[in-house]
């Protein structure tokens, strides 16, 4: 299979879910969780878990890196894009989420030069070609774009660029993974791996889900037959009674995924002694700060930073949503108080946020179940 | 993404399904070459890809 339109053939994925029929033992739950946006999305645009039987149940972990981000962090870059002289740079998702008062998008309305990018490297060009003006980029993402800024800060080393900082907030899949197999409000069967934060820190690193607390995980990619095959292979890890590391997405994730991106994170960043992560609290070694030798691009020493930790919002369950423990539509304000242009909590703002994927692939018509 | 013009300074032009195209780094990624596909996030390559997720051209 060559091409994407195969990997969403309607009639394979029937096959496919037939198979997972027959390979379920009948009167058990399932539940599956997947800790990655990309998969959420694909979920809920082709309709996945709809494929899936009753008794086969797919959770959304914490694999939305913006939805992570508690309100003080972004109170935080608010206040830094308003200090004097600051062009204040995120990608498109970070100028919606809700701070305690207000959005990034708000902080522009309100006079701040906030900018949309789609890369670190477009930030660099705006400090290159704003030399008098100090460019601040508001780092997030995983290990899969926590690379993409630190050869962004390499090059602006090399080239001896001074205006030119990063608001860091990029945070690592395994510490999250341990804190939910650690956590009581879960009872997991097994884990679809996330496929692109694999790319970058390979299958290994995942070798502790099984060996440690006895759950089977299968990375996959990202088309529908992707995560139905997944589901196939983590269904007969549990009736076979192995439990393992396997890779469904072989065809773009190595074994040891990229030692050269291992190589520049070592060399840019060190791991914070602990990091908030909106829903699951503190979580030790688990976020990214710049390290002593990039001491000189780390906003966070050129600006004032209030680091003010802010409750969420009482109304707001995404702190369950990202921990699995509630599906989207069991939040008391889906699609009511909270909507995508209307949002209260970052779930529903980013893209990758499963509130986000359940409301704009039309699925919140769902009837609530009584808890 | 795939890749149209070769890398200068690390940074190769490349095109999404699209067409449309942005500078990406491919220091991770090894040579690549007019043609060859990859896996890019934020601006990163991360992998050479076999045009795995392709569309028909």
């Amino acid at each position: 299979m060559r091409f994407v339109d195969e990997f969403r053939d309607a009639d394979l994925g029937q096959v496919l879910a037939s198979e997972i029929v027959t390979t379920v033992e009948p009167g058990r739950h399932y539940k599956l969780m997947e800790v990655c946006g990309g998969h959420t999305h694909t979920i809920y645009k082709y309709g996945v878990d709809d494929l899936l039987p009753e008794n086969v149940e797919l959770v959304h972990g914490p694999g939305c890196p913006v939805c992570v981000i508690p309100m003080g962090r972004v109170d935080d870059g608010i206040a830094v894009a308003h200090e004097e002289n600051v062009i204040f740079t995120c990608f498109g998702d970070m100028m919606r989420v809700p701070g305690s008062r207000g959005t990034l998008l708000e902080a522009k309305a309100e006079g701040a030069d906030v900018r949309m990018v789609y890369s670190p490297l477009d930030a660099l060009r705006i400090a290159r070609d704003n030399p008098d003006r100090e460019v601040v980029f508001f780092a997030v993402g995983f290990e899969t774009t926590a690379p993409s800024t630190a050869l962004t800060l390499m090059r602006a080393k090399a080239e001896g660029i001074r205006n030119f900082t990063c608001f860091c907030n990029h945070v690592t899949i395994v510490p999250p993974l341990r804190a939910l197999l650690e956590s009581p409000d879960l009872r997991l069967d097994g884990f679809i791996g996330p496929g692109h934060v694999s790319t970058v820190v390979g299958a290994r690193p995942f070798e502790f889900i099984p060996a440690d607390y006895g759950k089977p995980i299968v990375i996959a990619g990202f088309e529908p037959l992707d995560l139905l095959q997944a589901v196939h292979m983590i269904l007969l890890q549990l009736r076979e009674r192995r439990c393992e590391v396997e890779n469904q997405y072989k065809r773009v994730v190595p074994y040891d995924g990229n030692p050269e991106a291992l190589r520049v994170l070592e060399e840019v960043f060190e791991l914070r002694p602990h990091f908030e992560w909106r829903g699951l609290g503190f979580i030790s070694s688990s976020g990214l700060k710049l390290n002593d030798a990039y001491a000189d691009f780390d906003a966070e020493l050129r600006f004032p930073v209030p680091g003010i930790r802010v409750a969420d919002p009482k109304a707001c369950q995404c702190g369950e949503v990202l921990k699995g423990v509630i599906s989207p539509w069991e939040c008391k304000v889906f699609g009511t108080a909270c909507t995508p242009e209307r949002p209260i909590g970052t779930c529903m703002v980013s893209s990758e946020g499963a509130c986000a994927a359940y409301y704009n692939f039309g699925r919140f018509a769902r009837e609530r179940e009584v808890v | 993404m795939q890749v149209r013009r070769p890398a200068e300074s690390g940074v190769a032009l490349c095109a999404d399904e699209s067409g449309a195209t942005s500078e990406v780094m491919v220091d991770l990624v090894g040579h690549v070459a007019p043609g060859d596909w990859v896996l890019v996030h934020a601006g990163a390559a991360l992998q050479l890809v076999e045009n795995p997720t392709g569309f028909r051209q």
